[in-house]
């Protein structure tokens, strides 16, 4: 699949995978999309931890480092303070996928 | 990954870790928090791509983890996290600037700024000679205060980017000499027309401008650092004093 499609969708693929799962880390988020999407999408290190850092940065998710296997690994979660602003981006991908399946498959909708 | 392809359960021990560490050292990653990060995801990779394969050694899994990388190799990831502390420290200077601006504070400002204005005006040269070697003063002890902080590091000639993102003590240092000059002007040369209210005027704000920054260094920005540190560095020890 062509990477440029996923990567304005990164932003939301990350928040909804961190909404359903509690807690995850960088790696298991690539292996975690790989295995969703049967290996159609490959999230690269390249792109998601720039998005990690911008969601840090703006205070969408806080991140806690914890020893594991003898490394330190930083797991990130959704701030609990941003639940609503989280919530209504999603609810927006939402409706923006509902449109591009009326465009492109109408007989679905 | 599926179940069926595990091979085995290998996790890296501490040499491989450590051989980790070096190897994003050599790729030009030179801040320690950073490393961190980039060497977990290496580690998780390899030992992936090891426990499908009983016959990859450690060195193969990471030729083949850091192939998937772009030619830059962390570069990209780095400058990132640069990015978003640049935004986190800007953030909390807006935070600081609008508790000035947004509380009673103001009138503590307004305060400063008219005994200033007053001292400057009334008594003239003297009154802007005393101020301008008390703001050179403080400044050398923020420099100080900021040397004591991070001594450690210093000494140990230990990189981390959540320290060297602290623009605060470098701008420090770029404000003395100009206080120095402000003090030898104002001694010497008398420049500052003291009779002209405007140039007073100017004169005071940027002094209580420059003391409400200062004020800031050695209290909230230090203590946002410290706050940063003890809840997201806390792993990493001996940070800051």
């Amino acid at each position: 699949m062509n990477p440029k499609l996923l990567h304005g969708n990164l932003e939301p693929i990350v928040i909804k995978l961190l909404l359903e799962q509690g807690e995850l880390y960088g790696y298991e988020i690539t292996t975690l999309v790989k295995g969703i999407s049967n290996m159609k999408l490959v999230l690269t290190e390249g792109a998601l931890y720039p998005i990690l850092h911008k969601l840090e940065a703006k205070g969408t998710i806080t991140s806690e480092t914890r020893k594991v296997d003898n490394r330190f690994r930083k797991y990130y979660r959704l701030s609990p303070d941003k639940k609503k602003e989280t919530t209504a981006q999603l609810a927006e991908m939402d409706q923006y996928i509902q449109t591009l399946i009326h465009i492109f498959n109408p007989k679905l909708t | 990954m599926a179940i069926d392809d595990i091979k085995r359960n290998l996790i890296l021990n501490e040499e491989e870790i450590s051989k980790l560490f070096t190897f994003v050292r050599s790729k030009g990653v030179r801040y320690i928090d950073v490393s961190h990060e980039i060497v977990d995801h290496l580690a998780s990779a390899i030992e992936e791509q090891m426990n499908k394969s009983e016959t990859l050694t450690f060195e193969q899994a990471l030729s083949q983890v850091y192939s998937v990388f772009p030619i830059t190799g962390f570069y990209h990831f780095v400058q990132e996290k640069e990015k978003a502390l640049s935004k986190f420290w800007y953030k909390v200077i807006k935070d600081y600037a609008v508790s000035y601006v947004n509380s009673p504070k103001i009138l503590i400002l307004i305060g400063l700024l008219a005994t200033i204005f007053s001292a400057v005006y009334v008594f003239g040269q003297t009154a802007a000679v005393t101020v301008s070697f008390v703001a050179f003063l403080l400044n050398l002890y923020y420099i100080y205060s900021d040397y004591k902080y991070f001594k450690n590091l210093i000494v140990k000639k230990e990189e981390y980017l959540i320290f060297n993102s602290y623009y605060f003590r470098f701008v420090n240092v770029f404000f003395a000499p100009f206080l120095l000059f402000s003090f030898i002007e104002s001694s010497f040369f008398t420049r500052i027309n003291l009779a002209s209210p405007i140039q007073v005027i100017l004169f005071s704000t940027i002094i209580t401008l420059y003391l409400l920054w200062s004020y800031g260094c050695l209290t909230y920005f230090k203590e946002r650092l410290s706050q940063e540190v003890k809840t997201n560095y806390k792993h990493l020890n001996n940070l800051g004093n």
